[in-house]
């Protein structure tokens, strides 16, 4: 049999499951999306028509019209962009904040390490949300303060992350070596350590993402995130929910969007897990069924 | 209960040597079991500076916005006396550990300063929103462990020694799909479905108990998904234990085995879990109350932050924040009386 390459092996171990396959045709989608909506459909978007204020669908407005007469359907579809890119910028700062914070607290000593990862569990304890909303209040409403509002809160859980992978790998041969060889610390963090606990963190940060469209569309939902005219689908549905009885299309869709994409994305996360963790690969293979009958008789014993 | 001596275990070297040091612990060692003591005197350690972490945190936030807080209640218009005569009465012209400690001191004392929109004591506005939080997210709780322990018990009977394939991947499925979810969205699904088209239950406000309803579960089914999950495992794996197959022969009824066999091992399980959850349900009713304007801390708390109304937003976190560092304590006494092994380390 021809060897296959470490890549291919990757790529065939993450389209395995269905679940790779949906990851990325969907993630596919709403990139795609975020790319032409704006394009194709921006001017519709911000189009008042007061001939059908607030109108139900119809076959002009398929998810009918907000209170202005703008489009809702072409609204959710513009706002993709808005919402993935505040997410990423959000996971982009919780990683870049974190992942050096838990390494540096992974190399401290005993009981200044002991104190760093009390003090990062202490902000873990809290709602991520709540920090987020302490945040925005010092930082200002508005785009940036959602974003590094989120950034901000989610980044003890990076910090964790990547004090508990570090602080095993420091004790590693490897690492006192460097020590003894007198590497400075800066270098021994980005050049020794975190290239060595890289992927569980990565595939973390990509999850992440997830989690931060989620809260920074959460922010703007409750109005202290993206401020008119800007809209993402947190603030539309806000904007949706103020005239829910009558037209729930509204609000209903930005709500599939936030959940079709934290959706996606975890499918992605997962798949990308699976792929680069080769111990997972014969797992995937045991789930056909019919290979199900050794692991039974293993339980049994 | 049998006292195990502290050199016998791992990590009892480095503990007797600090027993030897403060004398008055040797004697408590002696009466009590002394990790209890020590698990105790953290839990009160970690209870104190996570306190102590919340009001430098809440205290931060009128310290670091931009501007002068005397100016912003005054307005733009007043006159720079009249600012330097707030700024004095609000104690801002004092050093910052003075500020701090009179700070504490007032957040001890349950005198928070007034709002800076009504004027009224915020102790009484956080009083009079605290019962619904409460009772929120009481109800939520109440049916997030129901809905997650019984469907996951349920779940992990259908589907032990890998009976039911088809049920174990829809359950599979309807867990890692509604498990993230966010909370909110949840709520404007469930508001969709019971409010405006059944019209069961109200839309918005707190008007008669059906007002809780969809709230609370729009708060818990996304987590009781997740807990499902978990008490599924653990109902598989208590079930593949032999006192489980000696009960079984035994010819016990099946809800004596999963009523009293099963279940209590399997709460262990969501106890583990249950600080998560907790916060869960706290971050969750922040933004859910908002969905369903419930007249909670959580609809407060995100009205004052657009009035820059600090007071309110400083007492709301701390409030909301309280409430989240008492249930992770009680989460850790509990897991600790129900699986001593793993919280305390040995009986």
């Amino acid at each position: 049999m021809k060897r296959q390459s470490q890549t291919r092996r990757v790529v065939v171990a993450f389209f395995r499951a269905p679940s790779g396959w949906i990851a990325i045709v969907s993630v596919g989608i709403l990139v795609v999306l975020a790319i032409v909506a704006p394009i194709v459909l921006g001017r519709d978007a911000n189009q008042s028509n007061f001939a059908d204020l607030s109108a139900g669908a119809s076959s002009a407005h398929l998810l009918g019209t907000d209170q202005l007469g703008r489009d809702v359907l072409a609204r959710m579809l513009v706002a993709t962009r808005l919402s993935l890119e505040l997410g990423t910028a959000a996971a982009a700062l919780a990683f870049g904040l974190g992942v050096p914070l838990g390494a540096i607290v992974a190399l401290l000593g005993h009981r200044a390490r002991d104190a760093g990862r009390a003090l990062i569990n202490i902000f873990l304890s809290f709602p991520s949300l709540l920090l987020a909303l302490i945040i925005v209040t010092i930082v200002g409403i508005g785009t940036n303060g959602a974003v590094i509002a989120v950034g901000i809160g989610s980044a003890p859980y990076f910090a964790r992350l990547t004090e508990s992978l570090a602080s095993a790998a420091v004790g590693r041969e490897y690492v006192a070596s460097a020590r003894v060889i007198g590497i400075k610390p800066r270098r021994l963090v980005f050049r020794y350590i975190l290239p060595n606990v890289a992927e569980p963190i990565v595939i973390m940060g990509i999850t992440y993402i997830a989690g931060a469209i989620i809260d920074v569309s959460a922010l703007s939902f409750l109005g202290v995130g993206v401020q008119p005219p800007a809209y993402d689908w947190g603030a539309l549905l806000n904007a949706g929910l103020q005239n829910f009885y009558p037209d729930p299309a509204g609000a209903l869709g930005p709500a599939v969007m936030i959940a079709i994409t934290a959706l996606a994305v975890n499918f992605l996360a997962e798949g990308l897990a699976r792929a680069l963790n080769p111990a997972l690969w014969t797992a995937a293979k045991e789930l056909r069924p019919g290979a199900l009958r050794p692991r039974k008789l293993a339980r049994q014993q | 209960m049998q006292v195990v001596s502290p050199t016998v275990e791992p990590g009892g070297a480095s503990r007797s040597r600090v027993m030897r040091k403060h004398g008055i612990y040797d004697s408590v060692q002696r009466l009590f079991r002394q990790k209890w003591v020590a698990f105790g005197i953290g839990r009160l350690v970690h209870l104190v500076v996570t306190l102590l972490v919340l009001l430098v945190v809440t205290f931060a936030i009128v310290q670091l916005i931009p501007g002068n807080p005397a100016r912003l209640v005054l307005g733009p218009k007043a006159s720079p006396q009249a600012v330097e005569v707030l700024r004095h009465k609000l104690g801002l012209d004092e050093p910052l550990v003075t500020q701090f400690l009179h700070y504490a001191k007032g957040a001890l004392r349950l005198r928070l300063g007034n709002s800076f929109t009504t004027g009224q004591p915020v102790s009484s506005i956080l009083l009079q929103r605290l019962p619904y939080t409460l009772w929120l997210d009481g109800v939520a709780l109440v049916i997030m462990m129901l809905v997650g322990v019984l469907f996951g018990l349920l779940a992990g009977a259908l589907t032990t020694a890998h009976r039911n394939r088809w049920f174990e991947i829809v359950f599979m499925g309807i867990t890692g799909f509604g498990g993230g979810v966010p909370s909110y969205v949840c709520a404007v699904g469930l508001s969709f479905i019971f409010a405006v088209t059944l019209r069961i239950f109200p839309v918005a406000g707190m008007n008669g108990a059906s007002s809780v309803v969809l709230p609370a579960l729009a708060i818990a089914l996304p987590l009781s998904l997740l807990l499902a999950r978990v008490v599924r495992v653990a109902t598989l794996d208590v079930l593949a234990q032999d006192y489980i197959r000696t009960a079984r022969s035994n010819r016990l009824s099946i809800w004596r085995i999963y009523f009293r066999y099963v279940l209590p091992n399997v709460l262990n399980a969501a106890v583990s879990l249950g600080g998560l959850l907790f916060v869960g349900i706290i971050g969750g009713s922040v933004v859910v109350e908002n969905v369903f304007a419930w007249p909670g801390l959580g609809t407060l708390l995100v009205q004052s932050i657009p009035a820059l109304d600090y007071p309110v937003i400083q007492g709301a976190t701390l409030l909301l924040g309280l409430i989240v560092v008492l249930l992770n304590t009680v989460v850790d006494v509990v897991r600790a009386l129900v699986d001593p092994q793993a919280a305390v380390g040995g009986p």
